[in-house]
């Protein structure tokens, strides 16, 4: 689900292209080919495990590092060739940011919007400005050094906003802030995508990012492994799903009779019921499992596809991504009653379902 | 909402610098120590005495030291600083750029040192009442203190840039223990007064003048020094550095030449040996916007591009001109010319060596530094040995390693010694030639970029 209503079509010139980024940190292939385009409006989730590239793609967007191949375009301007035209449209939030020394919240925005260009009354207002809209006006005085994360978390994304850039590249924003805190951080950004800005977040809460986010980035090793909406990532026909089985009494057989089944795997159980793990969870393959369940005589009261969490997904893309070329995975075929099996290439005939299963 | 027209880095690091503890406590050091020094004069005033030497002497070692030695350590780290504290990468993102991170750094540490001596102006004052005071002595004393702090800022400044934090100690370290003996200088320097060192070695305006236009020299170099280590790779801070060295060596060269001040071709020499170092140790960065055809001036392009590449030709072109500036100066000498020719194999030896080798490698100051020190070392074991055994072979040999013709040369017996003359030239031509295959590839890249940039249609280059 995105907040942002306002994103460019897609066949606009994209305000970022990143195409065949590569980098290395000696022998260490920290990125590797990354290509991707960012459309103005949108709001891009970027998301990886620890150590898969996601902040030296980041820093390398910014300008602040150099590829060792590829090539990255901001606004039009190559990052490495006009580093300075780059610098002056993104807006980039590290996740640690520095402190200094004997300053105070006012005297740190004052010491960045000087430094950003702006003078005299434009100045000020400026800072209250953005003070006022990251909620720091009421910490104008604080020293920097005595905030909390979600304080300076706030700070930090002032900081950014202050030349009210076209692109705003956050990495793990939300990391190490309490629920609280989180959710006035999202509302933040929930506001900045409404305001039209182009956002490029990095973070390991999935959940916050496909409430937020237009599409999502997924990397890992240094690979992009998967680009699209949450949406697309969960609906992948012919991949891994759950499916919740509920019984008029948990017969002591059924486990057993899982076991037997290729491209099955039993991973939760309770007195109701279990949890079942498809390989390749197609409704072919749905339709044929409960088939052979009914005719095992199995007293199925609830049977349906259990909505896939992005958590799942993503791990379930990064295992994928570290079997580089995995044979194709094990389809349900019941194996008790291989006679009850449609034959290959036919049409699946609709079960007769029990109530309540679907 | 004031000072919109000053750097923001100088607002921000006065707003930081004068709540620091190390700034307290070397303003309230000094005022105590002004204090104790007005009690010192007081007590040789009142005991009848007229004679204020050890007064003298006191007061300007303590304003001595603070000025040229606490107030110039606190710059060693001002740009690394930021660097640790993740701060620097954010200054980067806004409008400033390096030279003026670097430059704002340095002049917020001068107007602190400023106001450190205009607090002791009051105490000047009240000396001056006490009698026998040369007021305008002590004048131009502060003045030269200021100069030679805000010199040794910069170089704190330049230095702080370093990312390694055991180079900088080193420096650090080297810097103290060449100071060594420098509270005895100030106290016997201003022992009859106000301090006569500058003023003794200066006699006239000119080399005063001369003085000042080189110290200045030096500070813009050291700060943009500073601002070339934090830049990003597609800025051309070759060309600063390089046009500054080239102004401070023809500076030196022209009014040794005119004055008849031969000793200044040698510290000509000196000034521009960190500069051709640097230079040699520069990574090519192949990036389309630095060989812009704007940049640098034309009919001299190649020699202020960034890297080692265009650091060769600078030192062929800087060799000329000290070559020129020795042969002026001492002109009697025999085998100028061998000291020269030697010089350059000297320096490009060890970047043909470690580019021949390892093609690959991006930062080799460290391997370059550690090259010269060895072998430096090596030729200085071998002359040694040469010495003891007189064995022929290694007597021969020797005029093949330019580190030991570097030593050997100050002899005057080898520079008019034909095979001495003829191991200059052979090592030239062997070390010229493995530095042509190191930088062919280098070499060829930039040419291929120069013509890029010829083109019309030549706007947004994409990163090579």
């Amino acid at each position: 689900m995105s907040t942002s209503t306002n994103s460019e079509p897609p066949n606009s010139k994209p305000l970022v292209e990143v195409r065949g980024l590569t980098k290395y940190f000696g022998k260490l292939l920290a990125v590797n080919q990354v290509s991707f385009d960012i459309h103005r409006g949108q709001v891009i989730g970027f998301i990886g495990e620890n150590g898969a590239g996601k902040t030296t793609t980041m820093r390398m967007m910014v300008s602040l590092d150099l590829p060792d191949y590829g090539s990255i375009r901001v606004n039009g301007y190559d990052a490495v060739a006009y580093p300075n035209e780059v610098r002056r449209a993104v807006g980039w939030m590290p996740d640690a940011y520095g402190t200094y020394d004997f300053m105070t919240v006012f005297e740190y925005m004052d010491f960045f919007a000087r430094a950003y260009g702006f003078k005299g009354s434009e100045r000020e207002m400026r800072v209250r400005e953005v003070m006022d809209f990251t909620d720091l006006t009421v910490l104008a005085d604080r020293p920097m050094n005595k905030l909390s994360k979600g304080m300076g978390q706030r700070l930090c994304l002032g900081r950014t906003l202050l030349p009210d850039p076209d692109l705003l590249v956050l990495d793990e924003p939300a990391a190490g802030l309490d629920p609280k805190a989180r959710i006035e951080f999202k509302n933040l950004v929930r506001l900045l995508a409404a305001q039209g800005k182009t956002l490029f977040i990095s973070s390991h809460i999935l959940s916050e990012l496909e409430q937020m986010c237009d599409s999502m980035l997924f990397i890992s090793q240094g690979r992009i492994v998967h680009h699209g909406t949450s949406e697309s990532l969960k609906v992948r026909e012919g991949h891994p799903g759950v499916v919740r089985i509920e019984f008029d009494g948990l017969p002591d057989t059924f486990q057993e009779w899982t076991t037997l089944q290729p491209g099955l795997e039993v991973f939760d159980s309770d007195k109701k019921g279990v949890r079942l793990r498809m390989e390749t969870c197609t409704p072919e393959s749905r339709t044929a499992l409960l088939q052979g369940m009914v005719r095992e005589g199995f007293p199925v009261c609830e049977f349906h596809l259990e909505e896939v969490r992005l958590e799942d997904a993503f791990v379930d893309i990064l295992s994928r991504s570290s079997q580089p070329a995995a044979p194709p995975a094990a389809t349900y075929q019941p194996a008790a009653a291989p006679q009850a099996s449609p034959p290959q290439g036919s049409e699946p005939t609709p079960p007769d379902l029990p109530g309540g299963a679907s | 909402m004031t000072g919109d027209r000053f750097n923001p880095i100088v607002v921000k690091e006065m707003r930081q610098g004068l709540k620091s503890k190390s700034f307290l406590a070397a303003f309230l050091g000094l005022q105590a120590l002004m204090l104790l020094s007005m009690i010192i004069y007081f007590s040789a005033a009142t005991t009848g005495g007229d004679d204020f030497g050890f007064s003298n002497g006191f007061f300007w070692t303590m304003v001595g030291l603070i000025t040229l030695i606490l107030m110039p350590l606190r710059a060693f780290s001002a740009i690394y600083q930021e660097t640790k504290d993740n701060t620097l990468e954010l200054v980067f993102l806004t409008h400033l750029t390096s030279w003026k991170i670097s430059f704002g750094k340095w002049l917020a540490l001068i107007i602190q040192t400023s106001l450190l001596l205009t607090a002791v102006l009051p105490y000047l004052v009240l000396r001056y009442f006490l009698g026998t005071i040369d007021l305008t002595g002590d004048l131009r004393t502060i003045l030269y203190l200021l100069l030679f702090s805000m010199l040794f800022t910069a170089f704190g400044v330049g230095i702080s840039a370093w990312k390694s934090k055991l180079l900088r100690r080193l420096i650090i370290f080297f810097m103290v223990i060449s100071m060594w003996n420098l509270p005895q200088f100030l106290f016997f320097a201003s022992f009859g007064g106000a301090m006569r060192g500058p003023g003794v070695m200066l006699p006239g305006l000119a080399d005063h003048l001369m003085g000042i236009w080189v110290m200045l020299l030096l500070m813009l170099y050291f700060v943009e020094y500073g601002a070339s280590v934090i830049a990003p790779p597609a800025e051309n801070h070759a060309f600063p550095k390089r046009l500054i060295g080239l102004v401070l060596m023809g500076s030196l060269l022209t009014y040794g030449y005119i004055q008849g001040v031969n000793w200044l071709s040698i510290m000509a020499f000196f000034c521009m040996l960190p500069l051709l170092v640097d230079n040699l140790c520069e990574p090519v960065m192949l990036i389309p916007s630095l060989y812009n055809k704007r940049m640098p001036p034309p009919g001299f392009r190649w020699l202020f591009f960034p890297g080692w590449v265009s650091g060769i030709f600078f030192l062929l072109f800087v060799s000329v001109f000290l070559l020129l500036g020795l042969w002026n100066a001492y002109p009697a000498v025999d085998g100028m010319h061998l000291m020269v020719f030697n010089f350059i194999s000297l320096m490009i030896f060890p970047v043909a060596v470690v580019l021949n080798l390892n093609p690959g490698t991006g930062k080799w100051k460290p391997a370059y530094i550690a090259m010269q020190t060895g072998c430096v070392t090596l030729a200085g074991f071998l002359i040694a040995m040469n010495e003891v055994t007189h064995f022929n072979d290694l007597n021969f040999l020797l005029r093949f390693f330019p580190h030991a013709n570097f030593f050997l040369l100050f002899d005057p017996a080898h520079r008019t010694d034909p095979q001495t003359s003829a191991g200059v030239f052979v090592t030239l031509i062997l070390v010229s030639v493995a530095t042509f295959f190191a930088m062919r590839k280098a070499f060829a890249g930039m040419v291929r970029l120069c013509r890029q940039a010829r083109k019309p249609d030549a706007v947004i280059p994409a990163r090579t």
